[in-house]
């Protein structure tokens, strides 16, 4: 019998407790590779499916309509194949995971041991109640025997048929046309649309625009405006002085700002902007100080909302109060002298100083203790005050402003119309034949709903296939032919083609579609400096017999981007962008 | 060599291992070319067990349990099974005696099982009520005579002989009986050589004689060793496991065993696994049983505890066989953790 190995410090539990985490770490790595592997690979697949109306595009076919489903069967296919292997990876696990136990007796069979690490382990575990000396001496050599021995850890098996599967559908994937023709509707067009920068504004035009931030910046103090109001104004201001900072971004920071001060200016118009609590809240000499300086600057509107005020409190005063209040109104309109008229229509003055005349009046008959007058009076101030609104009005600032935004995105929107392709874009509606000059072209259902006819010289019949009785799409002013097209008609219209060969000079009007935009009806002028040579007029021309040196799809994705461009800057409701971009999809290449 | 039980050291077991071994070798010197059956014959001795012998005529039965008396230094007695032997022949009887004022007396004279190592000679060929005296014996360590119960000499071992194919006139011991015998040892026939070997070694003038290797006081110390050996779970769990297998409506069952097996072992054939799997690693050295032990002794075990169907007889599948079977069929139980 060979003699016992020097003992080893070594236990046998902890060290064939460590072997067995490990194992088992390599069978939870292998199967987690399984899973991340086989689900990237129906990942692949799913990216497949969606990428197959292109390719069957490309082969003839047409299986567009098989999209949603394709994209719907794709995340499936993902989901069921990521839950089945999660599955698959527990139960493997399961069967797989090792135990000290179970490598003890692997070891025994390894080194013909009989059984002594099952038997040692045994007895480290206290599971074995024996004589103790012999429990000693089997755990003894077990010690002594362990360091000899090679770790019993399973070689770490990589998962090479899921990892073959996915190279292998990635290899087909790469090999599975992805034309432009196809990325037109995607997201070839949304990236190329990104990199479309706006021209930048003109300086009268930023200096306009940065009086207007001012003059909001002035609305923002407005005594008792409430807090949303107040935060709205506050944004659209931000955004108009971004301007400066980011001109690449003007076109839509504009049409954020004219969106937000058109709403405050609708919400002012129907229910006012003020906060009654903020009103409540000020003391007499307070509000009185405000009225003053809100007549004084023709805020008539917030000096409305003061002599309501004024009128609610007198209705439950007691005569001090009323005294007090004649009296702080008194001291107000001697803070507040009445000021030069300069700069204000002989109306408008006249007004103001009726109105300091009418409020000193009040003041005297609130000292006289003549309260009936005075809540009369100012009732009748406020209700005065109300309907005249005035050029400081708030409601009016906000209008003026937002239609100062309004002329600058209609010359930023002229400049890029005008450039190089003297051909304007917009959506019109109803259009047909110009009497006049030009050739209004578009698409849709004109019923006699063309915003204006076209006026001035012009002989050239417009080309249209509207439905109904469009007559006469905007024109431009002094061209022969300038060809105007409108991309897109409202919902419901045909679309007809359009085209026709400008000249020097030539203006078309744009009639942008009111409904798609959400922003007020708008015109941009698009000048013209010579025969339009752009992608439309490519376009169709192409589709006449016309064979442009330029690949069609070159033209096409260069013009369906800026009109993807659009969709993204201007406001349009989402509903009504796939009207445009179905346009898009309907005169790709083939 | 002394050897102690508590506690037990390395160096008592590789002693005793060492003392085993050459009790062995002594007695190969004498039995030739019967490895396997002196070996068996050791473990039943440290399991204090009984084992039953068959072989046929000449095959050194006798011999074997005579020399391994003889190497213990044991007291032996030799019963020859006859059918007219009575269980007074075995137990011994009372008798009158005259002592010497000539009184008459009853006086107990011991019959050949007051020994150490008591060999039972063709025990199938006496009556069932004698068989009996000597199970009685075998299981209780201790016989009663005229009402009076009288203790056996420890280390008590019967060893008994049946030759397989002389039927005639026999009394096969039932299947409750042979259950009590640890072990059965199979003589097979030796080899070439060792026919030679035996036929150049015993026909001399030379007598040969034993050499005394181990006292009776070391012998009982072994034995108590035997029963320390580490057993862990996993071993017993495949004792049990096989003892299970051997019953024709067990699940474990293999097929062979449904078709040929009658009844199958019973408790104590597990309880006598685990002994002679202990007894068997002492032998090796080893102070644990592994499941390679139990193995080993699986058909001296098993052999006689499990009553075959007549279609075993039919086809001679023997008890070794489905042994054999069994051992193939069984996968040892997963250490749980």
């Amino acid at each position: 019998m060979p003699p016992a190995p020097a003992t080893s410090e070594i236990k046998v539990e902890p060290q064939l407790g460590r072997w067995a985490a490990s194992s088992n770490a390599r069978r939870v790595l292998e199967e987690t590779l399984a899973v991340v592997a086989t689900t990237a690979a129906a990942g692949l697949v799913a990216i497949g499916l969606h990428r197959l109306p292109t390719a069957a595009t490309h082969l003839g076919m047409q299986l567009g309509e098989a999209q949603p489903s394709l994209d719907t069967a794709g995340v499936v296919l993902v989901a069921a194949v990521a839950l089945g292997m999660l599955a698959r990876a527990w139960l493997r696990y399961r069967r797989r995971r090792t135990s000290a136990a179970v490598l003890a007796r692997r070891l025994d069979r390894q080194h013909d041991t009989c059984d002594l690490f099952t038997t040692a382990l045994a007895v480290e575990r206290g599971d074995v109640h024996g004589n103790e000396g012999l429990e000693q001496v089997v755990s003894s050599r077990a010690r002594g025997q362990l360091p000899g021995v090679p770790p019993p850890i399973e070689r770490f098996e990589a998962p090479a048929r899921a990892f073959a599967a996915m190279g292998a559908i990635a290899a087909l994937l790469a090999l599975m046309p992805v034309g432009a023709a196809a990325d037109a509707n995607g997201s070839k067009a949304s990236d190329a649309a990104e990199v479309v920068t706006a021209p930048p504004l003109p300086e009268d035009v930023l200096e306009a625009l940065r009086a207007r931030a001012k003059e909001l910046e002035r609305l923002e103090y407005t005594p008792a405006l409430d807090d949303e109001a107040r935060e709205a104004i506050r944004e659209a201001r931000e955004r108009i002085e971004a301007l400066a900072d980011d001109p690449d971004r003007s076109l839509s920071e504009l049409a954020r700002a004219q969106k937000a001060l058109e709403d405050l200016e609708r919400r002012s118009r129907e229910r006012g902007l003020h906060d009654e609590d903020k009103l409540r809240n000020m003391n007499d000499p307070e509000l009185a100080e405000q009225l003053a300086k809100a007549m004084q600057r023709g805020e008539n509107d917030t000096a409305a909302e003061m002599a309501k005020e004024f009128s609610r409190r007198l209705e439950e005063a007691s005569p001090a109060e009323q005294d007090r209040i004649g009296r702080a109104l008194e001291r107000a309109l001697r803070r507040n002298p009445a000021q030069g008229q300069q700069g204000l229509s002989r109306a408008e003055a006249e007004a103001r100083a009726r109105d300091r005349n009418r409020l000193d009046e009040l003041s005297e008959n609130l000292s006289d203790g003549d309260t009936g007058s005075a809540r009369s009076g100012f009732d009748d101030l406020s209700e005065e005050l109300r309907k005249r609104g005035g050029e400081g009005s708030v409601e009016e600032s906000l209008g003026e402003a937002a239609e100062e935004i309004r002329k600058a995105r209609e010359r930023q929107l002229d400049e890029m119309n005008g450039e190089g392709e003297g051909e304007g874009q917009g959506q019109g509606e109803g259009q047909g034949q110009g009497e006049g000059q030009g050739q209004g072209e578009g698409q849709g259902r004109g019923e006699g709903q063309a915003p204006r006819p076209g006026a001035g010289p012009g002989n050239a019949p417009g080309e249209g296939e509207g439905e109904g009785e469009g007559e006469g799409g905007p024109g431009g002013d002094d061209g022969d032919k300038a060809p105007t097209m409108g991309s897109m008609g409202p919902p419901g219209g045909k679309p007809g083609p359009g085209g026709g060969d400008g000249k020097a000079d030539t203006k078309g009007t744009v009639q942008p579609s009111t409904e798609a935009s959400g922003l007020a009806p708008q015109r941009v002028q698009a000048r013209r400096t010579g025969p339009a040579q752009g992608s439309v007029r490519a376009i169709r021309r192409y589709s006449e017999g016309y064979r442009d040196t330029r690949e069609y799809k070159d033209l096409h994705d260069e013009y369906a981007s800026v009109a993807e461009s659009a969709v993204r800057r201007e406001e349009i409701p989402l509903t009504r962008r796939d009207y445009i971009r179905s346009y898009f999809q309907a005169v790709r290449g083939r | 060599m002394s050897v102690t039980v508590t506690p037990i050291t390395e160096q008592q077991l590789v002693a005793a291992a060492e003392s085993l071994g050459a009790l062995k070798a002594e007695i190969e010197r004498r039995v030739f070319g019967q490895s396997d059956l002196v070996l068996q014959a050791i473990v039943g001795l440290l399991a204090r067990g009984n084992v039953l012998i068959e072989g046929q005529p000449g095959l050194g039965k006798t011999l074997l349990v005579k020399v391994l008396s003889e190497a213990l230094a044991m007291q032996f007695s030799r019963i020859q099974f006859t059918p007219d032997l009575m269980p007074a022949d075995i137990t011994g009887s009372q008798t009158l005696a005259h002592d010497e004022q000539g009184r008459a007396q009853l006086q107990f004279r011991a019959g050949p099982i007051f020994a150490n190592m008591v060999l039972a000679d063709e025990v199938n060929r006496a009556t069932p009520k004698t068989q009996s005296a000597l199970l009685e014996a075998m299981q209780e360590h201790s016989v009663t005579v005229a009402g009076q119960k009288r203790d056996l000499p420890s280390p008590f071992i019967v060893a008994a002989t049946q030759n397989p194919i002389e039927m005639e006139g026999t009394y096969p011991l039932p299947e409750a009986q042979l259950d009590r015998f640890l072990l059965k040892l199979e003589v097979q026939f030796p080899s070439f050589d060792d026919l030679r070997e035996i036929g150049l070694r015993t026909t001399g003038s030379a007598e040969a004689t034993t050499n005394v290797v181990m006292t009776r006081e070391q012998l009982l110390g072994l034995q108590s060793l035997t029963r320390e050996i580490v057993v862990a779970p996993h071993v017993a769990e495949y004792c049990a496991q096989i003892t299970m297998a051997t019953h024709p409506g067990s699940p474990q069952a293999p097929e062979q065993v449904r078709r040929f097996v009658r009844y199958g072992a019973s408790p104590r054939a597990m309880q006598a696994l685990i002994l002679a799997g202990r007894a068997y690693a002492l032998l090796c050295g080893r102070g644990w049983v592994s499941e390679d032990d139990v193995r080993a002794v699986a058909h001296p075990v098993l052999r006689h505890r499990m009553i075959p169907t007549f279609d075993a007889k039919l086809e001679s599948v023997t008890n070794n066989d489905l042994v054999d079977v069994l051992l193939g069929s069984i996968t040892p139980v997963r250490a749980a953790g």
